[in-house]
């Protein structure tokens, strides 16, 4: 028999420095925390928009000697899941093996910042090798070990790549863990620092990263919007604390809401090129498995990038699966606020969709002002349009590069 | 053992674990201190880095702050 599974606890890192309840009042309310960042990087400084947790320090928040093993990634989605774990009612001083509890973690970039370093040292000091810690900082299970090691979970530590829907999987595969009996209670979540001058210049290569200087940069991002011009990079972790629904009534959790469905799959068609017809079939595995049709679901959180091609496949993909109801379902997209946390970007969506369905009121797409024709046919929210919506069940997407897409299916816990 | 090698310990593992460096003796406990054998490797990797040393592999296995800095003494530079 599957198992519900309640989402029993939340956390972030704020870029703001705040608290979660004020980052998702700030997103309520359309807020931009996207700012001009620029640094004296050699050859080249950077100056883009971006989303930088400039206040984020890991050593006065998780105290040395911790964190000396640890790459910013790891810091970062360790804060999130620690603040996760407290806000589900558990204690973070209590390490005690926990053989039905484990964590299953997204990044796409891992610990690249500390690679890039050792490359600078080499190259341009000629240091010949590298601190062995680089090894165990750099990999891209690092995070998910942290949080095992710190928190005593020895059901599983797993960690997901895949590229920019690498926290939804994960959060996706924890659900299943739970659904399926296999274990209690999971950490689920994503973290992803890439804010990292090889990142930096490879993203702008690519030229899919919107520009901007002090004053432009909060409005940099605009999904959906006839003037959108790209994206924007954001670093950060959110964490979610998935629960046996039983497990979570037993100790009188408060339930802020269901994880009823996931469903993923590959386009398998192209490394970049989005491709509705694989959206359209992630999304309809997702609402199979949460058992609801189209009509049960009040607001979509996009993966909206605000890029040329990624906008139209969405909602292009959104309109066939909701057909007749498309054009009433809301959908926003969260980024035009925290920026694309890459591998993390799924972890933040999914906590403020939860946060949605529990409060009864969803974020509007900010910087969205004229929206573009090809990216019609649904409720797209904007910053002043009436937001309060009581909801049954809500989606959230994230469609990466290399086709994979994964979709998660939240409900109403009353 | 010279004082030089010592301090220069008790100076790296205020910075790098935060120890107080009043507890960093010849005799303390590699374990009571935290180092494990990852953190070790570390730390003679910070000595070579600092006095621009080869300092070879480990082939014992230290136990106290004395064994572990016996490894690299001979190759710190006299003033």
């Amino acid at each position: 028999m599957k198992r519900r599974v309640a989402i029993t606890g939340v956390g972030l890192v704020d870029p703001l420095g705040d608290s979660i309840h004020s980052f998702f009042d700030r997103t309520i309310r359309g807020e931009s925390s996207i700012r001009h960042y620029s640094t004296n990087d050699i050859p080249v400084p950077i100056s883009i928009p971006a989303v930088h947790c400039a206040s984020f320090d890991g050593d006065a928040i998780l105290g040395k000697p911790r964190t000396i093993s640890m790459d910013r990634f790891s810091q970062m989605g360790l804060v999130a899941a620690f603040d996760a774990w407290t806000n589900a009612g558990f204690d973070i001083s209590d390490k005690s093996h926990k053989p039905d509890v484990g964590v299953s973690w997204g990044t796409a970039l891992g610990g690249t910042r500390i690679y890039e370093q050792g490359l600078k040292e080499m190259w341009q000091n000629g240091r010949e090798r590298l601190p062995p810690l680089a090894v165990v900082m750099g990999m891209n299970n690092a995070c998910s070990s942290h949080i095992a090691i710190q928190l005593g979970l020895g059901n599983s530590s797993l960690s997901y790549t895949v590229a920019c829907s690498s926290a939804s999987a994960a959060i996706g595969e924890a659900y299943r863990r739970i659904r399926d009996g296999e274990a209690s209670v999971m950490v689920a979540g994503g973290s992803d620092t890439p804010l990292i001058y090889g990142v930096i210049r490879a993203w702008d290569g690519m030229r899919v990263l919107s520009p901007g200087d002090e004053k432009t940069s909060p409005n940099a991002c605009r999904p959906f919007d006839i003037s959108r011009s790209g994206l924007v990079l954001g670093e950060g972790a959110a964490a979610l604390i998935l629960e046996d629904w039983e497990h979570a009534v037993a100790r009188n959790a408060t339930i802020i809401a269901e994880l009823a469905g996931y469903g993923s799959n590959c386009d398998h068609t192209n490394l970049v090129k989005p491709d509705s017809n694989g959206q359209v079939a992630a999304i309809s595995l997702a609402l199979d498995d949460a058992s609801v049709v189209p009509k049960d679901i009040g607001y979509i959180n996009a993966h909206g990038t605000a890029t040329v091609e990624g906008d139209p496949s969405e909602i292009d993909a959104l309109r066939r699966v909701f057909s007749n109801q498309a054009k009433d379902l809301a959908v926003s997209s969260t980024k035009s606020t925290h920026g694309h946390l890459m591998g993390a970007s799924g972890a933040i969506e999914a906590v403020i969709t939860a946060l949605s369905i529990k409060n009864g009121v969803v974020p509007p797409t900010a910087n969205l002002n004229n929206i573009d024709p090809t990216c019609e046919g649904v409720r797209h929210i904007k910053v002043g349009d009436n937001n309060k919506l009581n909801l049954k069940a809500a989606i959230s997407n994230s469609f990466a590069f290399g086709g994979s897409n994964a979709v998660l299916v939240f409900k109403s816990a009353h | 053992m010279s004082n030089i090698a010592l301090e220069t310990m008790q100076t790296l593992l205020k910075e790098r674990l935060d120890i107080d460096k009043d507890k960093v003796t010849l005799d303390a406990s590699l374990e009571d201190l935290g180092i494990d054998s990852l953190m070790q490797i570390e730390l003679l990797f910070d000595f070579e880095d600092k006095y621009k040393l080869k300092i070879p592999d480990l082939t014992e296995k230290p136990t106290t702050i004395r064994e572990l800095l016996a490894v690299v003494e001979p190759f710190i530079p006299r003033p």
